[in-house]
């Protein structure tokens, strides 16, 4: 077939777009290594085009064909270390290109590295709410609540994956469960300071990562997906929020 | 400075640390991770208690970006992957929860300091690091020319 090895080699490339933009990485790193790795090829020209949720790739073969694919993002995974390896591999490529088959295989290898145990995950989420709760002067009552609370976040988070596709809304009930937990336990009679343990909990979701990413977009000069991220990350913050209230009111807490 | 800044400080390094392992940073830049993260929380709060809150805010990401941008250049990393787990702790989820709360309690009409501040301190976050990645780009740039002269 003709063109055939051109088209395995842009379907790689693809792959390694896509792994950095679902793992966290920024829209003009995902274009600028792809246009490296493309130009390492020998390629005569690429024009790659990405936004959040697709990316777009047009190049120009030596031989005078334009050959086009476009791949569309859906999950996000965040793994900053993936975007590292993924970075460290195009610079390989980039100063001496690898067989197509031995690119495949690395970035198999890549994508397949998964961050951590999901024990050991629901620890760390436990950990980092303790440690924050006692980041907002909590004492050590408030950090085991908050490790708890956390933990049970991770949990929540982990079930509701399959179940609720939409990524805000799992963020407002995480919110709302964790809120409600920490109520409850106050309720029972547990002298402690909520709100170190709640704003422990708070750091866990806020979305600190789209933020970042957001301005850095936004400065590289691709507005519409630091728009995009910026709008993501905003009504992440207001999802969280209402969880919160929600959980709030329906303990007695009540809206003015 | 009491012993609550000082294991609120240590608390900084550690919460950089533990989201950096949430985002599966391993290795050495878990180190860098923790000892900027604490610094820049230090230097917010010697700016807080010399000058303003946002001033302190503004010092404290400036030079946590800066430690970012350096480190990420020299382990040949993507800069978020070291700036994003070290701006944590500078993150407002405190002030976010104390807005939610005066909402709830006062109505959004008498929260609207609260609201303001928050949306200061999120502009402030970013200036910040606008500022440091712009002369970091430009310094790139400046030492690329003089490389290409040098090397003519």
């Amino acid at each position: 077939m003709e063109f055939q090895r051109e088209n395995r080699i842009i379907k790689c490339v693809l792959d390694a777009g896509e792994l950095i933009l679902k793992s966290g990485g920024e829209i003009n790193r995902v274009e600028d290594t792809m246009t490296r790795m493309f130009q390492a090829y020998g390629f005569l020209r690429a024009d790659v085009f990405t936004i959040t949720s697709s990316i777009v790739v047009t190049v120009y073969t030596a031989q005078g064909a334009i050959l086009t694919q476009t791949r569309r993002i859906y999950g996000y995974d965040t793994n900053l270390q993936r975007v590292a390896l993924v970075n460290q591999l195009a610079r390989e490529v980039c100063a001496s290109p690898i067989g197509v088959e031995e690119l495949e295989c690395r970035l198999e290898e890549i994508d397949r590295s998964r961050e951590w145990p999901f024990w050991f995950k629901i620890l760390l989420y436990g950990a980092t709410a303790a440690v924050f709760a006692v980041f907002y002067s909590g004492g050590v009552l408030e950090a085991v609540f908050a490790a708890v609370t956390g933990m049970g976040i991770c949990l929540l988070l982990r079930l509701m994956q399959q179940a609720v596709s939409n990524a805000i809304v799992r963020y407002a009930a995480c919110s709302a469960v964790g809120g409600l937990f920490l109520t409850l336990v106050q309720k029972c009679g547990i002298s402690f300071h909520i709100d170190p343990a709640m704003m422990g909990n708070i750091m866990l979701l806020i979305p600190g990562l789209p933020f970042m990413n957001a301005i850095r977009e936004m400065l590289a000069g691709d507005t519409m997906s630091g728009l995009l991220r910026l709008c993501e990350s905003l009504i992440r913050t207001i999802a969280i929020a209402a969880g919160f209230i929600g959980a709030m009111t329906l303990m007695g807490g009540g809206l003015r | 400075m009491g012993i609550q800044e000082i294991v609120q400080i240590l608390a900084a390094g550690l919460g950089s640390v533990c989201f950096a392992l949430m985002f599966g940073v391993r290795g050495g830049k878990l180190i860098t991770v923790g000892w900027g993260g604490a610094l820049s929380w230090l230097i917010f709060l010697v700016g807080k208690q010399h000058g303003s809150a946002l001033l302190g805010l503004f010092e404290a990401v400036v030079v946590a970006a800066a430690i970012a941008e350096t480190e990420a250049r020299r382990r040949k990393t993507p800069v978020i992957v070291m700036e994003v787990p070290l701006l944590i702790p500078l993150l407002p989820g405190g002030d976010l929860y104390r807005m939610m709360v005066s909402i709830m309690q006062n109505g959004v009409l008498a929260s609207m300091s609260d609201i303001v501040w928050l949306v200061q301190e999120v502009f402030i976050i970013a200036a910040g690091i606008i500022l440091v990645s712009t002369i970091v780009s430009v310094y790139m740039k400046i030492r690329q020319r003089l490389c290409k002269i040098c090397a003519r």
